[in-house]
């Protein structure tokens, strides 16, 4: 049984879609959701938190409609500034300089996403003809930072999945064989994208190790920093039927593991 | 209640299956990849296990001598042992789980309270609990009446909440044949 039950749309189009569509799919589907609890459990309130499932990145596009090539390209770069110049104010811990063209609404959006930064490792923001960039604490009304995990070189195993590849980092996905869960996975694009253009390692089984961070439960939330991605390939176990005879030497294997484990008794 | 579907094999296992020495264990092991094979369990292992099979000192093996300690009389070497322990541990049918902070400070607090297990004991009897799993299979105490204070199976019951079971692995047959949970 998996510990993780996922619930998706996926809106196959032919072209992109508005960025409104997109914010109203999140909401019908949490509509559906909560609507079924509500039926399911018989209670008149919806209890269960949905998560979003892998990555939250959420990139938007646009050609130019209605403005110019070069007011597009500015209107970017300036979407950008905003969230450099409230980075920056952290490091002096000093007012915000919101750039000139950031109006009241642009200004509460910018704050609104940097104040999660609470609760996660790092927001990283990117646009158009610069490198993305990662801020990891902000000047709001307060100073905000991020919290970096304890992380710890250890090993998750499950099915790769390839989110997006850009700039100097592949961004992929674990899903965790038998729990089923997501497990985030930042690969540097100069170590890993020649192996993983000549070996097929993208929706196999697999082990990686890196650095682990873990939820509180627990669980493996995010793998960086990674040294090894091992196909999960082997056969069976009963094709290892006394395969080895003699590894005990002619002792049982009560005595052998007695041996082993150093009797303490 | 238990259905022993998620299962935690400790190292007696493997060594029991690479020997083939005890038929009745070989029969209770491959009745348990039959059932692996029609989805009807999930083997959870600690990563632990794959440090424990290999050799030992041969029974009354002298030394060594200082300097000499990688000369130890073990089993005669076969080249083909290692290829076939990494091959065995390399098996789709084992669902690994490391020792991460969490289970380690779990085994940590299971030795405090059990002084006499030992500590890779520990991280098996962590590893199946963080696991949830319905056992924890072994034969490490069995076989005597009375068993060593570090074996394994002694701790039937003892340990977690609800409280693990740590079983000589058997073959589930269903509720009517089964042992309690």
């Amino acid at each position: 049984m998996p510990e993780e039950f996922e619930f998706g749309v996926t809106l196959n189009a032919r072209e992109r879609l508005d960025a409104d569509t997109i914010s109203s799919l999140v909401k019908n589907i949490l509509d559906i959701l909560k609507d079924v609890e509500r039926q399911v459990t018989k209670h008149n309130r919806a209890t269960v938190k949905w998560q979003w499932a892998e990555d939250t990145k959420i990139n938007v596009v646009a050609t130019v409609n209605g403005v110019s090539e070069d007011e597009l390209s500015q209107m970017v770069d300036i979407a950008r500034l905003g969230f450099v110049r409230a980075s920056e104010a952290a490091q002096g811990d000093q007012k915000v300089a919101w750039p000139q063209e950031y109006g009241d609404a642009a200004r509460k959006g910018a704050e609104a996403i940097l104040k999660q930064l609470d609760r996660l490792e790092s927001l990283t923001i990117e646009a158009t003809n610069h490198e993305p960039i990662d801020i990891r604490s902000a000047k709001v009304e307060t100073l905000i930072r991020a919290h970096a995990p304890q992380r710890v070189r250890s090993s998750v195993e499950g099915v790769l999945e390839l989110i997006s590849h850009k700039g100097t980092s592949i961004r992929a996905g674990i899903r965790e064989h038998r729990t089923r869960r997501y497990v985030r996975c930042s690969l540097a694009t100069n170590k890993w994208l020649d192996t993983l253009k000549h070996t097929p390692l993208w929706d196999q089984r697999v082990v990686v190790e890196g650095m682990v961070a873990y939820d509180e439960t627990g669980h493996p939330i995010s793998i960086t920093d990674v040294t090894s991605i091992t196909p999960r390939q082997g056969r069976p176990l009963r094709e290892f039927e006394g395969a080895l005879p003699d590894l005990t030497n002619g002792r049982t294997t009560e005595d052998f593991m007695a041996e082993l484990r150093g009797e303490n008794g | 209640m238990a259905n022993w579907r998620i299962q935690c094999w400790d190292s007696s296992l493997f060594i029991s299956l690479l020997t083939a020495k005890e038929p009745e264990r070989v029969r209770t092991i491959l009745g348990l990849l039959d059932q692996h094979d029609k989805n009807g369990i999930t083997i959870i292992v600690s990563t632990m296990v794959v440090a424990e099979v290999r050799r030992i000192p041969r029974p009354g093996a002298k030394g060594p001598a200082p300097a000499e300690e990688d000369n130890v009389v073990t089993t005669p070497y076969d080249p083909k042992y290692l290829d076939q322990v990494r091959e065995l541990f390399k098996s789709p049918d084992l669902d690994y789980r490391v020792p991460t902070p969490s289970i380690v400070e779990l085994a940590r607090d299971i030795g405090d309270q059990f002084p006499k297990l030992l500590p890779v004991d520990c991280v098996h009897i962590a590893t199946a609990l963080e696991a949830k799993a319905d056992v924890l299979f072994t034969w490490d105490g069995a076989g005597v009446q009375r068993r060593r204070p570090d074996a394994m199976l002694r701790y039937d019951k003892r340990i977690g909440n609800p409280p693990l079971r740590i079983m000589e692995p058997f073959v589930p047959s269903g509720e009517m044949f089964d042992p309690k949970p």
